[in-house]
């Protein structure tokens, strides 16, 4: 038994997930903050419940789209899968059943993050305090993601949990470029302003730490179009599609050209139609005229490789449930929500 | 010695200048009748201390407990609540002759252990010979009838074994129990000793004491010795109940020191009497199951057939000798407290030897007499449930109540082969930091041997102590506590026993 069991495999891209998760979340909420700041009577918040496709569930719980409401909902909702509470609490759930295999830092960092989540006070959460709390919350996970970095043993198990990682956060990046569209369709942005305005996509590059970067490759005025290439297809910025989907390819040949695993073609053709849907893009003049669909797809190819990473390395083995293989690549149509997964068990 | 020296307040006194032992046999000072400390030397160290720089560190040492995650779990229905076993920070010191005879006693404990399973589960020699009660074993809840005539390798059943051990007023040590079944704590071993390195390494300067941090490696290749032997290159995991298990974090750590994958049943398939492991390249052969789950939830096609925790299947493979499990299936017949007043006949049935390490005297109330004796001085007797572990269901007759004798003088005439009764035994003291200051407090000791082809006991063992001032019951589930265990090297200079 050389090789790392299927389930560590699981917690361990699913951890990544849930880091960048919470950071995501976070970007997210800090967008809001700074969007809001200033305008007359606020822009709402309900576009962020479009984004994540929530709004259903929200006024359920809820009843009122108040900006208390969905900061509560996102930021320490317990019995929200989608909160960032619930995203620390998920992974901290992985860190646990992976505690023999990852570092003694790595756990005791994520505890303490675990601690001050489910410790969030009031004043943590209210509107005023919020962009503190998002930017403190954003760089505890960079830290924690900087400890896996500096402690983790790099064999299969490294190669999984950055596969997680980088399949989150392009996910969530795609999200992000959706802001706009998510603004548009619940009135929460002026029509005529249909891409929005050199203040919007500034604020979109700050919340993803992009500001500065962007500036020093783009000269010439803010326009939308360059901030999403930018954001898109720059191989540099390490948040951008591109750069993720990168990440993906090399990763997917590290597992068969360091660690002996077999890739069959149904990852490896997965991974290729992110690209390819990327280098369309890329080709098509009047791409950021499409862009949501551009989105819209790429969260589809997203979770069909995440569905199929699963079935390649994390349940394959159990002889009781055959593996039934997809050859068309009809991708799990859950495109909108969230995926979630967490290592609980229940008890005997 | 610098450093102690600066933390010194001339005002404060010394570290043990208060210190009573009472009646009990002390660690420390030993039992008084010689007017030096038993362990002048490492007195001597412990004098150069100062109590509130002691609690100073002590509270120090136990927050990194906490930190570093070397706890166990506390599930309610709301929350999972992590709590560090109290420590304490004044090690338990055993001079190396000391040890070289509990050693002794415990391999020659093990080894009849392992010779009395293969017994019951082969020829019942032992029984034919009426040395032991035939419905005691064969009626016994642990006895496993599936484990009938199977060859376990090495003829070992109890790969790891805790025996618990107390030192009654004159200091002579005793064995309270035998754990043959998953015996836990041996992690606190390893990690109060780090710990003790840490926070108080010039408490530790200077003096020899045997290392424990071996464990895992010994642990590892006595398990691999009694791999199948048609295995060249065995495959070892240790298989868990999973993260709600109160003891995970010993699993974790266990699991680390070996170098092995922890896995638990889910990740465990049987195919035509062989055990896999379910890994992201397909299936992996395994060959010896380090298992910390109880018999019944090994396997739910010969046990608990409700038990979600372990692999179906497992126990034909380990009958059709493709897989050893550790410890065996049925080992829990040799630690039955009713069959522990039988150990030191069957050390002489197997060993042709007496017992090294002398047995506390036990009434067997199943039978009529000894019933009748128990009845007649239940307020001097110490009595036990013989099917419960962990401090459970045990009433110590001289601190009592009157309605607690009276309880358990009904439950014993109701059902009497429930109970064996001991005279209470006055538990060693060893210094202990308490709101009070440095006092004695009780403590236990248990060493952990683990055989394969033979036996290899790490120095020491996990020295458990009631934090409650007068209590005898050290289990962490009562309010005990652990204590670093210093074997010391033989032979160094000021090994600390008077009169050496």
């Amino acid at each position: 038994m050389d090789h790392l069991l299927a389930r560590h495999a699981d917690c361990l891209f699913w951890l990544g997930r849930y880091i960048e998760r919470a950071a995501s979340l976070s970007r997210v909420l800090m967008v809001q903050t700074a969007f809001d700041r200033g305008r007359a009577g606020g822009a709402g918040w309900a576009w962020i419940l479009a984004l994540y496709d929530e709004s259903k569930p929200f006024l359920e719980r809820y009843g009122e789209t108040s900006a208390e409401n969905v900061i509560d909902y996102y930021l320490a909702d317990r019995e929200h899968g989608g909160s960032i509470a619930s995203s620390i609490m998920a992974a901290r759930d992985n860190a646990r059943a992976l505690r023999a295999m990852i570092s003694t830092d790595f756990w005791m960092q994520i505890n303490r993050l675990h601690k001050r989540v489910a410790t969030f006070d009031t004043q943590a959460r209210s509107e005023k305090r919020l962009a503190q709390t998002c930017e403190k919350l954003q760089t505890d996970c960079y830290a924690l993601l900087g400890t896996a970095e500096a402690t983790f043993y790099r064999d299969a198990g490294w190669r999984f949990f950055r596969m997680g990682v980088e399949i989150e956060r392009a996910d969530q990046m795609s999200r992000l470029l959706d802001v706009r569209f998510a603004q548009l369709k619940t009135g929460t942005a002026d029509r005529g302003d249909a891409m929005g305005d050199f203040a919007f996509w500034s604020v979109l590059l700050r919340a993803c730490g992009g500001h500065h970067a962007y500036r020093r490759t783009v000269v010439g005025p803010m326009q939308p179009e360059t901030v999403a290439r930018f954001l898109i297809f720059d191989q540099s910025f390490a948040r951008s599609l591109g750069h993720s989907v990168h990440a993906i390819e090399r990763l997917a040949n590290e597992l068969r050209s360091v660690c002996y695993l077999s890739t069959p073609p149904s990852v490896l053709e997965r991974i290729e139609s992110l690209r390819g849907l990327l280098d369309l893009a890329a080709q098509e003049p009047g791409f950021i005229g499409h862009l949501h669909d551009m989105n819209d797809a790429l969260q589809r190819r997203l979770a069909d490789l995440t569905g199929q990473l699963g079935r390649t390395y994390f349940k394959q083995s159990d002889p009781e449930e055959p593996v039934a293989v997809e050859e068309d690549g009809a991708p799990v149509d859950a495109p909108a929500a969230t995926q979630t997964q967490s290592q609980t068990q229940s008890l005997d | 010695m610098a450093e102690l020296k600066a933390f010194r307040d001339p005002t404060e006194p010394a570290l043990l200048a208060n210190y009573k032992r009472g009646a009990s046999f002390c660690e420390l000072m030993g039992d008084g009748a010689d007017e030096r400390p038993r362990l002048l030397q490492f007195w001597r160290r412990l004098e150069q201390l100062r109590s509130s720089e002691l609690s100073e560190r002590a509270a120090d040492a136990l927050t990194e407990l906490h930190e570093r995650g070397v706890t166990f779990t506390v599930y309610t229905e709301k929350d999972e609540i992590d709590r560090a076993l109290p420590f304490d920070v004044i090690p338990r010191v055993l001079p190396a002759s000391e040890w070289e005879t509990l050693e002794k006693g415990v391999v020659q404990r093990v080894a009849a252990i392992n010779a009395f399973l293969w017994d019951v589960y082969h020829d019942q020699k032992i029984l034919k010979d009426g040395i032991v009660p035939r419905e005691l074993v064969l009626g016994n809840e642990n006895f496993r009838k599936e484990m009938i005539g199977v060859d376990v390798p090495n003829g070992t059943y109890a790969h790891i074994c805790g025996v618990d051990l107390v030192r009654n007023a004159a200091g002579q040590f005793m064995v309270l129990e035998d754990n043959a079944r998953t015996p836990s704590g041996v992690s606190y071993v390893v990690e109060n000793r780090h710990l003790m390195q840490r926070a108080f390494p010039d408490l530790l300067q200077g003096f020899n004491v045997r290392e424990v941090s071996s464990y895992g490696q010994n642990l590892r290749d006595k398990l691999l010795e009694c791999a199948p032997a048609a295995c060249d290159d065995p495959k070892l995991v240790l298989l868990s109940p999973g993260v709600f298990n109160s003891a995970y974090y010993e699993h974790i750590f266990l699991a680390r020191e070996m170098g092995v994958p922890l896995v638990e049943g889910r990740d465990l398939v049987v195919i035509d009497d062989r055990v896999f492991a379910k890994t992201v390249a397909g299936l992996s052969p395994v060959d010896v199951i380090y298992r910390r789950i109880d018999d019944n939830f090994l396997d739910p096609k010969v046990f608990n057939p409700d038990s979600m925790l372990g692999v179906p299947g497992l126990v034909d493979c380990m009958r059709a000798g493709t897989v050893t499990i550790a410890n065996a299936p049925g080992a829990g017949v040799a630690d039955d407290k009713a069959i522990y007043a039988y150990m030191p006949r069957i050390i002489d049935y197997y060993l042709s030897e007496e017992a090294i390490l002398p047995n506390v005297e036990t009434h067997i109330c199943r039978e009529p007499e000894a019933l009748q004796y128990t009845l007649d001085h239940l307020d001097e007797l110490v009595v036990k449930p013989v099917g419960e572990s962990g401090g459970y269901g045990i009433v110590v007759g001289p601190r009592a109540t009157t309605e607690e004798l009276e309880d358990v003088r009904k439950a014993l005439k109701e059902d009497p082969a429930n109970y064996i009764a001991q005279p209470m035994i006055q538990l060693s003291v060893c210094p202990t930091v308490t709101e009070e200051g440095v006092a004695p407090r009780h403590v236990d000791l248990r060493p952990f041997a683990v055989t394969g082809r033979d036996t290899w006991v790490l120095p020491g063992g996990l020295t458990r102590v009631a934090l409650k001032k007068g209590s005898i019951i050290v289990n962490s589930s009562q309010g005990g506590g652990t204590k670093d265990t210093w074997v010391l090297e033989p032979g160094q200079s000021g090994d600390g026993v008077a009169g050496a």
